[in-house]
């Protein structure tokens, strides 16, 4: 069991409710330190109050302030509890026959709980738990000094600027943990007892035991050198299942949310362009094989200009229909509806934000602008004259007479734009409308694509 | 969830991170061109037509 790799994680396993040993941790040349843990204390839901007994003894503990590190059944560890205090630290949850690779400590630990950092390390004569305290004159680094490749040297470096000789790396420790019913020894030197019913040898695996080091003089217990901020947030399992829980749901939300962003913007505007390549293809095909029929529902049947918006509307085909297959490849014109420069009114759509947005700045267009419409043999100029901003079932805006607008210009072919308003959005719809001005011989191509033509060859 | 996908996914830290970007692109190739176009009728932000 590698210690430093176990990954903290509080809510994968209940925690504390099998936290009633008490233990005992025997330092050499110190006395014997001692926690203890209400064995009565209820499984479920148990307070830090509930399993501390302060009664015994009151000066060693801040209740609030008693922290799990973890436990970790799965693994067959122990429970780690560290105090505030900082030099006392508890294994728990051993259970008889139980073994711990002793070893490990000699390493460290940098633990993450709840509300603080705990730095559990091994020195030469025995384990120290570190526990950082507001107001130390050290400010603890913002970098994460628990990282697996950088662990070692970090506690090194801290381990040296609290003491005043450095603290070399220790050398391999023998310890042992020995299991009894009421608490659980560790020592750096193993004790074999004939009182004791649960002695090394009788623990299964045994306990891989390294050489011990020579002893040493006792170090002072190393007082907290960190200085953190303990938000004092306490959470019960259940609680925090339920936020982790509501964690997860949310962050895939925010995953497809963004997804779908994405889609929308980015994906379908690629989708666009390769359906306007193939519908303006199929225009062009249709103009050399049937000029003169009838378009049908999904066809291409014509080309569109806008000049004022000609980095979007410049050669855009137009099929007949408004559905989506119809939109992503330009624009779609409404199939009940007229034909270019026959009487009534040529409705067509358009999108304004999402698959090339062929409409997204018709908030840029004017009075008199003018949209001009080529099929196989003629090119239709219209020229805008009004605009508005209707609700989505405005179906009247699409009558061969808006609003008695053919009254006011005397032109009974008319245009009209339709697309979303707001741009990112779908309450209302802006239109526009225009009246034909011109009709024009396919051979006589109009002065605006002319022009971006032979601008288009300079 | 994701952290116990995390430690699902094989190898070291970076292998796990190739894994899961791969993972990733995989979900989005797919909801692309097959999840989000079945959905999209119902969760449309750009509809331009005047409907009844």
């Amino acid at each position: 069991m590698a210690f430093d790799r176990i990954k903290f994680d509080p809510n994968s396993v209940p925690l504390r409710s099998d936290l009633r040993i008490l233990a005992t941790i025997r330092i050499s040349g110190a006395p014997d330190r001692s926690i203890y843990l209400d064995l009565n204390g209820s499984k479920e839901d148990v307070k830090r109050s509930d399993y501390i007994s302060e009664i015994i003894e009151p000066q060693l503990f801040k209740q609030d302030e008693v922290s799990v590190v973890s436990n970790w059944p799965r693994f067959g560890g122990p429970h780690i509890v560290v105090l505030p205090e900082g030099q006392r630290l508890l294994l728990g949850q051993l259970p008889e026959g139980a073994t711990v690779d002793v070893s490990l400590w000699r390493k460290f630990i940098m633990a993450q709980t709840f509300s603080n950092r705990i730095l559990v390390a091994a020195t030469p004569n025995g384990i120290a738990a570190f526990q950082p305290r507001p107001g130390s004159s050290v400010t603890p680094r913002s970098e994460q000094i628990y990282k697996d490749s950088r662990q070692e040297q970090d506690v090194q470096k801290i381990l040296n600027s609290i003491s005043e000789e450095p603290i070399k790396p220790p050398p391999p420790v023998v310890a042992e943990v020995s299991v009894s019913p009421l608490y659980i020894e560790v020592s750096p030197e193993p004790e074999e007892s004939e009182e004791n019913p649960l002695k090394t040898e009788e623990i299964q695996p045994p306990i891989e035991v390294e050489s011990l080091p020579e002893p040493e003089p006792e170090p002072e217990f190393i007082a907290p050198i960190l200085s953190v901020t303990i938000p004092g947030e306490k959470r019960s399992g259940k609680s925090t299942t339920l936020m982790l829980l509501i964690s997860d749901v949310l962050i895939t939300f925010a995953i497809f949310a963004i997804m779908y962003a994405a889609y929308q913007t980015v994906w379908s505007k690629q989708v666009s362009q390769k359906h306007v390549a193939v519908a303006k293809a199929q225009v062009e095909r249709n103009w050399k094989e049937a000029p003169a029929t009838e378009p049908a529902i999904h066809q291409g049947f014509a080309l569109a200009y806008i000049p004022r918006l000609k980095d979007k509307v410049w050669g855009l085909p137009i099929s007949k229909g408004v559905s989506s297959a119809e939109l992503m490849s330009g624009l779609g014109s409404y199939p009940d509806n007229a034909l270019p420069g026959a009487k009534g009114n040529f409705a067509l759509a358009g999108h304004r934000s999402t698959y090339g947005e062929p409409l997204a700045n018709i908030d840029q267009l004017k009075q008199d602008d003018e949209v001009i419409i080529q099929t196989a043999d003629n090119w239709y100029i219209y020229k805008l004259v009004l605009d508005e901003i209707v609700d989505p079932d405005a179906t009247w805006v699409l009558d061969s007479n808006p609003g008695g607008i053919v009254n006011k210009t005397g032109v009974e072919e008319m245009i009209t734009l339709t697309t979303c308003d707001p741009r990112w959005g779908s309450t209302h719809r802006w239109i526009w409308w225009g009246m034909l001005t011109e009709i024009r011989t396919i051979d006589q191509v109009p002065v605006a694509v002319a022009s971006a033509q032979q601008g288009q060859v300079q | 969830m994701y952290s116990w996908i995390w430690s699902k996914l094989p190898g070291g830290k970076f292998a796990k991170t190739f894994v899961a970007v791969v993972l990733l692109a995989g979900l989005a190739l797919f909801m692309f061109t097959i999840g989000f176009p079945a959905i999209e009728h119902y969760f449309k932000v750009d509809q331009t037509t005047i409907t009844e």
